[in-house]
């Protein structure tokens, strides 16, 4: 077997733990490839795969295979499948760093609907995040000035969300909140 | 031969009790379905017919998309004259179900129903067999009863469309149902009462010749790979998805991984990812049990259902055992939107839970549900259960007043207050009961006020809690909350609540306002869309995009396609820049009839019937001056958020010198008068309606 026919076949492996993971809604980390390479796979191979990879140089097989940059790592998925929104929110849910997560999806959905980021969105798939969680995120939202444009509004069903004053002022918030809670019942 | 259409018109009349059946073809230039009868409507009942006199008729009509087999091609119009709206002008009923395809497989394009019988009957159609039937066993029987002993008395597989007690008893608010789900509203059940027709059935074997199969077969592939989202259409999910560059809790695309239909045969069906391209997957986006019912309505989720050729399914099949021993009514029912929230159950305080937290809103409104249906009780968009519990509020003030002191004490009101569902056994009772006060409120909202306007004033017509679109009577169905001066004109076109969701399509789809701006901006002009809650003063480019609303919503209605889920505004496709295909409906007419349809032609056959429409109403109306009569909207929409001015974010706000303008805008898009609204001679002609305006003409109807 030439080393031209390993390196390809070693690509194809490396490909095929990314699909997979993709399939399954999952970006890969670097850190957790190198960690436990591919089976067939040296963390040595992998890591020159990757290397070429992030170079923007990859193998014929890797040329689907999207690199996203995280705050804790660097993340993989096969762009054909996954979109690098998602991408984005599955790696910042793996990097657990959940003001970073909240305080993201919060700006993103202010500024692009416009709408508040309802508590229930956040738990739900992909985030999974329990109240509790979310209620302690939005103490500390309150007393961290890098996320002083987050705060909470609650609509008249009790249902609370986040919303971004970089996008949003409080009264129109409220106004997109209730609408999405409650007005949008009403008017089906 | 002609394809698509199936070329006949079937004429009953209950009066003699004969048949006849004629062709259809004069027609075709209103496209069929909604176009075709009020055609019918106008050339064979006069303006100013009472809607339950004999010589009022009922059109049952479908075009030639019908059943066809492109996606959502099951829908049906039935027009009569409104019972329950100011000038009992022309109404069109929409219902979905099987209706129009068993009455094409029968092999009409259109069923006549005229005179009205001295006893009870039912319309049995099978084919080229029409028979008048007996139906005194079945008055008062409720709709589920009476479809199960039609169909036992004919054939497996028929469709019948039926009256409750509602209808029977002269209800306005009153409809008509098909296979114990699908409404048709607009109070034409009480067009049925008042003929003494207790149902239609249909059973056919024809099917619908295609000019061109292979193109259809292309379209439909096309559709339901490129172009179909969700209910309503659509385009993002709810939750984020692996394949989705957005979501939004807004969406009705509700399937996702996690989420299934709880009480599948064979145990739960998750309803997964289904990406754009993947046709056998569409049916599994739109868990409508969940969205219309909430989080708890998942595990008693059977499946999805609906209408024939839909590849959505809006219907929520779903069965709550606990009903029974609480209700004495088993808990399956399938249902969908307003309809799910039960209507007259909506009048219900402190419904406890049974078995488990949350389960009593479930019950309430299951219960609610399978009632009013059953009755055939129409809630028109949510106006009947808002008037009830307008006249029960402050301690039931208002109904103290419009019933004798021992009227009001028979009725147990301590059930409402403890949460007894058996209280809406007695109050449906007592709405459909013509001699008790109650049924009143069933007369529509437009009566209501004229009979009560002493101890109503100004306000109940007036009111958000009524919450219409205008003081005619009909229900806001998606007016100046959805895009502005935009959704508010597009009610301004019908005689009851507007049903148009071209628009609401749009703005709900779940799409980033940026994409929705930029695709409604190509097609129309800078500033023809707004941002949500916050808007704009009224601009020319917004009159062409409310033109447009109304004009796919007619053509769906007619040729015939679900304007639920229609036009293909936008797609869930990101290579295609989420821009969907707004030619499609035009290349199925040409397909399946083999003529020469394109987009242009299909906005002049839809223009065509708006404008006799329009003409129709005025006729009725017996003045011209629309805008001041029946372009009205109701006080609130310029009242809201008192401490805020039109045109702030945060407020839907109207501004009373905008909606005039508005109108001026619209009124120019078709041609009409500028300052009373009525279409002219001019504008009529163009359409080949002349014999439309001259009638107007001999009636003083024209404007100078």
């Amino acid at each position: 077997m030439s080393e031209n026919e390993i390196k390809v076949n070693g690509a194809q492996l490396l490909y095929q733990a990314l699909r997979t993971a993709t399939e399954k809604s999952k970006t890969t980390g670097k850190k957790a490839l190198l960690r436990k390479p591919p089976v067939g796979l040296t963390k040595e191979e992998t890591s020159d795969l990757l290397k070429a990879l992030e170079h923007g140089e990859p193998a014929q097989e890797l040329k689907d295979i999207a690199v996203l940059k995280g705050r804790k790592d660097t993340w993989y998925y096969d762009s054909t499948i996954m979109t690098h929104h998602y991408a984005a929110l599955d790696s910042m849910i793996q990097e657990k760093d959940i003001l970073h997560t909240i305080a993201t999806v919060t700006r993103q959905d202010s500024k692009l609907y416009p709408k508040a980021t309802e508590f229930r969105k956040l738990m739900d798939t992909p985030f999974w995040f329990t109240e509790d969680e979310l209620l302690g995120a939005a103490a500390r939202f309150a007393a961290d000035p890098q996320y002083a444009d987050i705060d909470v509004i609650e609509a008249s069903n009790g249902q609370k969300a986040f919303y971004s004053k970089q996008s949003l002022d409080r009264h129109y918030a409220e106004y997109l909140h209730e609408w999405y809670e409650v007005g949008i019942y009403e008017n089906p | 031969m002609s394809y698509g259409w199936m070329g006949k018109l079937l004429r009953v009349n209950l009066t003699d009790k004969t048949w006849t059946v004629e062709s259809s073809d004069k027609y075709h230039k209103y496209i069929g379905g909604k176009g075709m009868a009020n055609r019918i409507m106008y050339e064979e009942v006069p303006a100013g017919t009472e809607p339950t006199a004999p010589e009022n008729k009922i059109v049952f009509a479908v075009g030639p998309n019908t059943a066809g087999s492109a996606p959502t091609s099951g829908r049906i119009t039935l027009s009569s004259l409104s019972p329950f709206t100011k000038y009992q002008s022309i109404v069109d009923a929409h219902m979905g179900g099987n209706t129009a395809m068993r009455m094409k497989n029968a092999g009409y394009d259109a069923l006549v129903i005229e005179g009205a019988s001295d006893t009870p009957v039912y319309i049995y159609v099978n084919d080229d067999n029409v028979e008048i039937r007996d139906a005194s066993d079945l008055w008062g029987v409720t709709t589920s009863k009476t479809v199960a002993a039609i169909t036992k008395a004919t054939v497996p597989g028929v469709n019948v469309v039926a009256i409750g007690k509602a209808g029977e008893n002269l209800c306005n608010l009153s409809c008509v149902m098909n296979d114990n789900a699908h409404c048709g509203g607009g109070g034409i059940g009480k067009v049925f009462g008042s003929k003494k027709l207790k149902a239609v059935a249909f059973y056919g074997t024809k099917g619908v010749q295609l000019a061109d199969p292979a193109k259809v077969q292309q379209l439909n592939n096309y559709v339901l790979s490129d172009l179909i989202g969700s209910n309503n259409n659509h385009v993002v999910p709810t939750v984020a998805q692996s394949w989705s560059e957005y979501e939004n809790s807004g969406s009705r695309w509700t399937g996702h991984p996690g989420l299934t239909w709880g009480a599948a045969e064979g145990g739960p069906v998750d309803t997964g990812e289904s990406a754009p391209g993947q046709p056998t997957l569409v049916g599994f986006r739109c868990q409508k049990a969940v969205r219309d019912r909430g989080a708890i309505a998942e595990k008693y989720t059977v499946k999805m259902t609906g209408c024939a050729m839909c590849p959505i399914h809006c219907y929520g099949a779903i069965n709550v055992p606990q009903m029974e021993p609480v209700t004495g009514v088993p808990g399956a029912h399938a249902t969908t939107c307003l309809q799910s929230s039960g209507f007259i159950a909506g009048v219900m305080q402190n419904v406890k839970d049974v078995e488990e937290e949350g389960d009593s809103a479930l019950l309430r409104s299951l219960y609610g549900a399978i009632l009013c249906d059953d009755y055939g009780l129409w809630d028109n968009y949510g106006e009947l259960v808002a008037t009830l519990n307008y006249f029960f509020k402050d301690d039931y003030k208002l109904a103290r007043q419009i019933m004798t002191e021992e009227q009001f004490n028979a009725i147990n009101w301590s059930k409402r207050e403890n949460g007894d569902l058996s209280f809406l056994d007695e109050l449906i009772e007592l709405l459909v009961d013509p001699n008790h006060p109650l049924h009143n409120l069933t007369a529509g909202a437009y009566f209501v006020d004229q009979k009560y306007h002493d101890i109503l004033g100004d306000d109940y017509l007036n009111s958000q809690a009524i919450g219409l679109w205008g003081v005619m009577g009909g229900k806001r169905h998606h007016g100046h909350e959805c895009a502005a001066q935009v959704g508010q004109l597009t009610n301004i076109i019908y005689n009851r609540d507007g049903m148009c969701h071209t628009i609401v399509n749009i703005t709900g789809s779940g799409l980033p306002y940026a994409i929705q701006k930029s695709i409604i901006e190509g097609l129309f002009g800078e500033g023809a869309l707004d941002a949500p809650a916050n808007y704009t003063p009224m601009n020319e480019n917004k009159a062409k995009f409310a033109k447009f609303g109304v004009m796919r919503q007619v053509i769906h209605d007619s040729m015939t396609l679900c304007n639920w889920v229609w036009p293909m505004t936008f797609s869930p496709r990101r290579e295609r820049g989420y821009k969907g295909d707004l030619t499609v409906e035009a290349q199925y007419m040409a397909a399946i009839t083999g003529e020469d349809w394109d987009v242009e032609k299909l906005d002049e056959a839809a223009e065509r019937i708006i404008q006799m429409q329009r003409a129709m109403t005025v006729l009725s109306a017996g003045t011209n001056d629309m805008r001041n009569n029946h372009d009205v909207i109701p006080n609130f929409s310029y009242e809201l958020n008192p401490d805020q001015a039109p045109f702030t974010p945060g407020t839907v706000k109207m501004e009373r010198e905008d909606w005039q303008k508005a109108l001026t805008m619209f009124y120019q898009q078709f041609g009409w008068d500028e300052k009373l609204g009525c279409p002219t001679r001019a504008s009529l002609e163009k359409f080949d309606l002349k014999d439309v305006a001259d009638e107007l003409e001999s009636k003083g109807l024209l404007p100078a």
